[in-house]
């Protein structure tokens, strides 16, 4: 057995059941024993006084052909052993084995054991005292009892040869009886109870084995993989959770630490990533500044200088055009690695989104997109670079509206107050119903030059976000449906303590 | 001062001076270069400059040394900075140094050209010891200059108004055109929010001396470019702003 919970539990209630069915049918085995042998022992005394009473007659009559006749009768029933009348010596005076006749029995025999156990024999038994069970020298069970035959006044006075009166037993009845039967079916009873037993506790453990394997077996085996899985590194692989038992909620609390680890992971990759990149872009920017600068000058005055010549113009013009732009992207490099510090001050978020939304109201209007803004009332300020942030929602507002394209469509700006491990955060979310992006770009569209716009973009906006964003202490993330639409979700600290102050002044304000 | 030389180049990457130079020298001036703080060091020490063009990262020493060295030993050298981007924020602090202008790599031949013969200008009105003092029209607006020449005036209302000194107009030639920023746009302290292009190919970016989110223009100066120079501090302001990071910024201006 692969779980040893399991095996341990069964064993245990392996045990418990052993003891209780084996004492209780051991028990119950026993009392039944004994009413069987006491009903017998009643029969036994019945027999006895029945022999006794039918040979009555014959005896005081002293016709002993008789007498023979009805012990004979009697022995030869099934259930008798032996029937015997022995007088005061010892002496079997009636059997049916008629080689018996005559032998004396010994006064130490189980027979007369009872009342010749003293030195002086007892003449008045209780029945009890009176039946004794004994093997057989075939190791047969037997039950004997003894009636000894009392003197009367009829038989003192009889006048065949009259016992004396002074004796007062003339002579002992002696019955025995087979206990074979009854041992049998005490037998067939015990075996009986050992089935039983054995199948209650077959029965029991085939039971708790299923519902330990159900409820705690799998479950336990599932939680083990899923452990072994986030060792090695797997931090994708979740449980499929069935119940709602404490397993289950284990195994809940379980893929909730798993999808928290791999967040954080990812969190950290991203910004281990952009970090590098970031140092990347500054050093290949500060590099090419100083080329730049030798082409755009020198481009820039054989431009001046070529007035007369229209075909070469119109060459350096797109030459110092183009420089130009790269001196554009150049700066949006330094900018997304975060050569300038923000310029913080205290600002209602609420304010520096519509300022944004002010500024592409009308682009976005032309191209037939909605736009539904939810603000949070009352949200607490925020330090922060305002500039950066409206450039930031611009970016996004303006991603959103080229997802969307030219069908048209809607984006939902909103703001909240978050509380993220404690720490108090102010949210913006600007979602689309564009295009959407497959899960396969999520990671990468924060990376610089990472455009699917071929030529129209350079890749460059979210990575500037990511850097103003970061720059801030602050998380944007992405969730996207393919076909559906996009959301970045932004969140920025307020940085607590002014907060309070302030809403204590609120509060006086209010009162 | 016969003896008094034109342009000192400072500047360590040798395609940079070798633009400037190139420029410069097409408008006729003289140009000395330096590649490094010693030589640089050395030249100052020597000769007589009328305009320093300086690199802020410089090897062997700090920029900021060199102009401190340039500005008490050659007070009337106008030094203009040249910055790559990620010194930009000490170019607006070198302003304190008392640095005429800085222009940002990569610069085309316009930018330079304009920045170089206003500094030419007016280190002649130094000579002639005719800076003209801000003609304040409301005196109970705070007046505060970013270098040589643009200011703000701060309201009581709490917007900003920013425009160019009088003396920049004086240091362009006849103004082709003024090229303004968009309204709703926003300016930050040291970038240029206003470029003037003139007659002769130069291009003036005016810097903006605070950051903030723009709520006027003033198209007039479009058409009527004179106002710059005849009431630079009244009809011919440039923009109004509202003030985004105001104690911080005024740190860099001084006070009129
Ligand atoms: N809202 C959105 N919906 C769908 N895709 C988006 C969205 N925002 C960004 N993307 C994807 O991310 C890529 C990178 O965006 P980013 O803003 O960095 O660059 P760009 O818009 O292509 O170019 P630039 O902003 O520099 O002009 C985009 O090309 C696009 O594929
Ligand atoms: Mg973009």
């Amino acid at each position: 057995m692969k779980s040893r919970i399991g095996l341990q539990l069964i064993l245990a209630v392996a045990a418990v059941s052993l003891t209780v069915f084996g004492l209780l049918s051991n028990f119950l085995i026993n009392s039944q024993h004994r009413s069987l042998v006491t009903q017998m022992e009643q029969h036994a005394e019945q027999i006895t006084e029945t022999i006794k009473r039918s040979t009555r007659y014959a005896m005081l009559r002293n016709r002993r052909d008789d007498v023979h006749q009805i012990i004979d009768a009697i022995g030869e029933q099934e259930e008798f052993t032996k029937v015997r009348i022995f007088n005061k010596e010892g002496e079997i005076i009636y059997s049916p084995d008629r080689s018996a006749l005559g032998t004396m029995v010994d006064k130490r025999a189980e027979a007369c054991y009872a009342c010749h156990e003293a030195d002086s024999p007892l003449e008045r038994l209780s029945t009890s005292r009176r039946t004794r069970s004994y093997t057989d020298s075939e190791g047969r069970p037997n039950l004997g009892i003894i009636n000894p035959i009392y003197n009367e006044p009829n038989c003192s006075s009889a006048d065949c040869h009259a016992h004396p009166t002074s004796q007062s037993v003339l002579g002992v009845l002696d019955v025995t009886m087979s206990l074979d039967k009854i041992q049998q079916q005490m037998a067939a009873n015990r075996r009986k109870a050992i089935l039983l037993t054995a199948l209650a506790i077959f029965s029991t453990s085939a039971i708790i084995l299923l519902l330990h394997q159900q409820l705690v077996g799998k479950p336990v085996r599932q939680l083990l993989q899923a452990t072994e899985k986030v060792a090695d590194g797997d931090l994708t692989h979740r449980i499929e959770v069935k119940r709602n038992n404490e397993l289950g909620k284990l195994q809940t609390s379980f893929n909730e630490m798993t999808r928290g680890l791999s967040e954080a992971q990812n969190q950290l990759y991203q910004s281990d990533k952009m970090a590098s990149v970031g140092r990347l872009a500054a050093g290949i920017a500060h590099e090419i500044n100083n080329p730049l600068t030798g082409v755009l000058s020198f481009s820039s005055l054989l431009l001046k200088n070529a007035t007369d010549n229209s075909e070469l113009r119109a060459d350096l013009e797109i030459i110092v055009r183009e420089t130009k732009r790269c001196r554009e992207i150049v700066k949006g490099l330094l900018d997304f690695s975060r050569q300038i510090p923000p310029r913080k001050t205290r600002v209602n978020l609420n304010k520096t989104v519509k300022r944004a939304l002010d500024i592409v109201d009308h682009q976005l209007a032309v191209k037939n997109i909605a736009v539904t803004t939810t603000m949070k009332e009352d949200l607490p300020s925020a330090r922060l670079d305002s500039n950066q942030i409206v450039h930031v929602l611009i970016n996004l507002l303006v991603n959103a509206a080229d997802a969307i394209g030219p069908r048209g469509g809607e984006i939902f700006v909103s703001t909240d107050l978050e509380e993220i491990e404690g720490n108090q955060m102010v949210e913006v979310k600007v979602a689309d119903t564009g295009c959407g992006i497959p899960l396969s770009e999520q990671n990468k569209i924060f990376e610089p030059f990472f455009s699917t716009k071929e030529g129209k973009g350079t890749g460059l906006g979210l990575a500037v976000v990511w850097g103003i964003i970061n720059e801030h202490n602050g998380s944007i993330s992405v969730t996207s449906q393919p076909e559906r639409g996009s959301t970045f979700t932004i969140l920025l600290p307020t940085n607590g303590r002014m907060e309070l102050s302030e809403k204590s002044h609120d509060h006086e304000r209010r009162a | 001062m016969s003896d008094e030389l034109d342009i000192l180049v400072i500047e360590d990457e040798l395609v940079v001076q070798e633009a400037a130079d190139r420029v410069l020298r097409l408008e006729g001036l003289g140009v000395d270069r330096a590649m490094d703080s010693e030589s640089a060091v050395d030249m100052v020490r020597r000769n007589v400059y009328k305009v320093i063009l300086s690199d802020l990262m410089l090897p062997g020493a700090s920029g900021f040394d060199i102009i401190e060295l340039i500005k008490t030993a050659r007070p009337a050298a106008q030094v203009i900075v040249i910055t790559g981007y990620a010194t930009l924020e000490n170019a607006i602090k070198s302003f304190q140094l008392g640095v005429f202008d800085f222009i940002p790599k990569p610069f085309d031949f316009g930018e330079l050209l304009g920045v170089v013969r206003r500094a030419l200008r007016y280190h002649e009105l130094v000579l002639a010891g005719s800076v003209p003092s801000p003609l304040q029209a409301d005196p109970a607006q705070e007046l505060y200059a970013l270098g040589q020449h643009t200011w703000a005036l701060l309201d009581p209302e709490g917007s900003a108004t920013l425009g160019v000194a009088e003396t920049f107009p004086n240091q362009m030639g006849e103004v082709n055109s003024v090229e303004l920023p968009d309204i709703d746009g926003y300016t930050t302290q040291g970038r240029c929010f206003v470029r003037i292009h003139s007659a002769d190919d130069a291009v003036y970016r005016v810097l903006a001396p605070l950051s903030g989110q723009i709520m006027a223009l003033n198209n007039r100066v479009r058409e009527e470019s004179e106002l710059l120079s005849s009431d630079p501090y009244g009809d011919g302001w440039l923009v109004r702003i509202i003030p985004e990071n105001l104690e911080e910024e005024l740190c860099n201006l001084t006070h009129r």
